[in-house]
């Protein structure tokens, strides 16, 4: 017999599998915001910024290439330690720390704390973690949901009638918005009450970092002004060791003025079949092999010398799923030709392994 | 209420109501980026509404529904159980305890008006009439796809049931 509690349990089921949209987010935010200064300057001042924040030595940043005279198809170059300043205090029993996110155009603009009930990261389903602290810079406490006190100062506090899922905002520091998002409860708890506890509890982390370990060189041309959200965790098993082996990193890639107009997404630590048709090819100097569809998804797939699967997908949005738009700049209104999926690849720039010791804890 | 406070508030929540219309993570991102450039493009007309969240959530259905009608022409379509008796399914560790839940297998593998139709009335509560507004239908069009769907959720389960007990090689509890 199939109740409506089934049924709802199962919708419930299927929710879960929802993606956290932190590409989603870094595309559309891409779109709406200002050009606030010129690349290089803003540029230099962020990673110098960053750099002091984080302690880091000036020449432990990505080294820059020399600009291209004309049509720049180099991406900006993120700071390789991004701070991530807050943390909460207080999270439910059995939460522990699973992903590590932080998003740069010519400035680094947002940052994402996760937390869920083990250290797994599925980037192939995208769950969302149990409790989420997001970040982001030259934001307005919007006027929505309902006002609560955050440790004295003003909030806002909404959710879903009936849902496990709920949202606190306020401002940690001025023009800084900080979230919580509360998304499920294992295994029980009022989602309101634990969002507002978690958000009251959030205090300074002059510590924790969000490592930058992988960044695009050479891109096509028209991809100099570009959004780029890093995406840091790991893919093990419950139960199984946290190794440097396991980390998984991802970068997604929005051209700012055109997004979505070609979604490229890089991810190292997850595997993935060779499909039928597939070429082989050598890049960075390894055998692999290479997808090419001017009109679908393009892919190329290498394993890196340490074994671990990096693989570049390209979407073209007009004919991708439901994405259909026109494009409203013409030089992004073609695919990545072969050559240019392979020279972005060969040129991807692997930096040192990551420190991981904050994987699965608190 | 500004379009990005719109989607700092209300991206998760819409994210999980496309997953539970469509069954599927990606095209449910994929869907409800669409849907949010083109709100992006005219959020003064969509903020005035009444409710802009509903407002929003009609289009990413209706971005649902039409899009399996242009799909719909260029694949083949294949039930789960077709699947099964073409390849057997590459074990996947991290599915394997979704695989069990049989309903909501069976739920993803409903008509795609058929799972809207009850991902409005069970997911998000409306009745019979506010469904039949957004999916542009008669109330009794709705309780049509309701009790299909229903019947065949039952039918699926008793079938499933069934071929457990005897021994299936697809089935998921081997």
């Amino acid at each position: 017999m199939v109740t409506d509690e089934m049924i709802r349990a199962a919708l419930e089921r299927i929710a879960e599998r929802a993606p956290d949209g932190v590409g989603l987010r870094a595309g559309l935010a891409g779109r709406a915001r200002l050009r606030r200064q010129r690349r290089t300057i803003v540029l230099a001042g962020g990673a110098a910024a960053a750099t002091v924040a984080a302690g880091v030595p000036a020449a432990t940043l990505w080294p820059r290439r020399k600009a291209p005279a004309v049509a720049p198809s180099e991406p900006a170059q993120p700071p390789n330690r991004i701070p991530l300043r807050w943390r909460p205090a207080w999270l439910p029993d059995g939460l522990v720390e699973l992903r590590r996110s932080a998003s740069f155009d010519d400035e680094v603009t947002e940052w994402l704390r996760g937390w869920g009930p083990h250290p797994t990261y599925d980037r192939g389903r995208k769950g969302l973690p149990a409790v989420v602290l997001w970040m982001a810079r030259d934001r307005d406490l919007p006027k929505i949901g309902r006002p609560v006190s955050i440790n004295g100062g003003p909030g806002r506090i909404h959710n879903d009638a009936g849902a496990p899922e709920c949202g606190v905002l306020w401002l940690g520091a001025p023009g800084q918005l900080l979230t919580v998002s509360v998304t499920k409860m294992p295994p029980t708890g009022d989602p309101e009450e634990i969002g507002l506890r978690v958000a009251r509890s959030v205090v300074a982390d002059p510590l924790a970092v969000c490592e930058v370990t992988v960044a695009f060189g050479w891109l096509p041309p028209g991809y100099g002004d570009t959004q780029q959200t890093f995406d840091l965790g790991v893919s093990v098993k419950p139960g199984e060791p946290v190794t440097p082996a396991a980390r998984v990193e991802s970068v997604f890639l929005r051209p700012a003025n055109a997004a979505p107009a070609a979604l490229a997404t890089l991810t190292i630590g997850v595997d993935r079949p060779r499909p039928e048709g597939a070429q082989d090819v050598t890049v960075r100097g390894r055998p692999g092999w290479l997808v090419w569809n001017e009109q679908d998804e393009s892919v190329v797939y290498v394993r890196l010398d340490d074994g671990r699967p990096l693989v570049l997908t390209v979407e073209v949005a007009q004919i991708h799923g439901a994405v259909h738009m026109p494009l409203p700049s013409d030089r992004n209104r073609r695919a990545w030709t072969r050559d240019e999926l392979l020279r972005v690849v060969d040129e991807i720039r692997l930096g040192p392994v990551p420190d991981l010791s904050w994987v699965g804890r608190r | 209420v500004s379009f990005d406070d719109f989607v700092t508030a209300r991206l998760p929540a819409l994210l999980r109501y496309a997953t539970v219309v469509t069954c599927d993570p990606h095209l449910a991102e994929d869907i409800v980026q669409e849907v949010l450039l083109r709100v992006q493009q005219r959020w003064s007309r969509v903020a005035a509404a009444d409710q802009p969240e509903a407002y929003v959530k009609r289009m990413v259905l209706n971005e649902f529904l039409s899009w399996r009608r242009r799909r719909a022409a260029r694949e083949v379509p294949l039930s789960l159980g077709r699947l099964d008796q073409v390849s057997r399914a590459t074990p996947d560790p991290g599915t394997v305890v979704d695989e069990r839940d049989e309903l909501v297998r069976h739920i993803a593998a409903l008509p795609p008006r058929q799972r809207a139709v009850l991902a409005l009335r069970y997911f998000e509560g409306l009745d019979d009439a506010e469904i039949a507004a957004l999916m542009h239908c008669r109330q009794i069009t709705v309780r049509s796809h309701c009790s299909r769907a229903l019947a065949t959720l039952r039918a699926a389960l008793n079938s499933t049931t069934t071929t457990a007990l005897g021994g299936s090689p697809w089935s998921p509890t081997k």
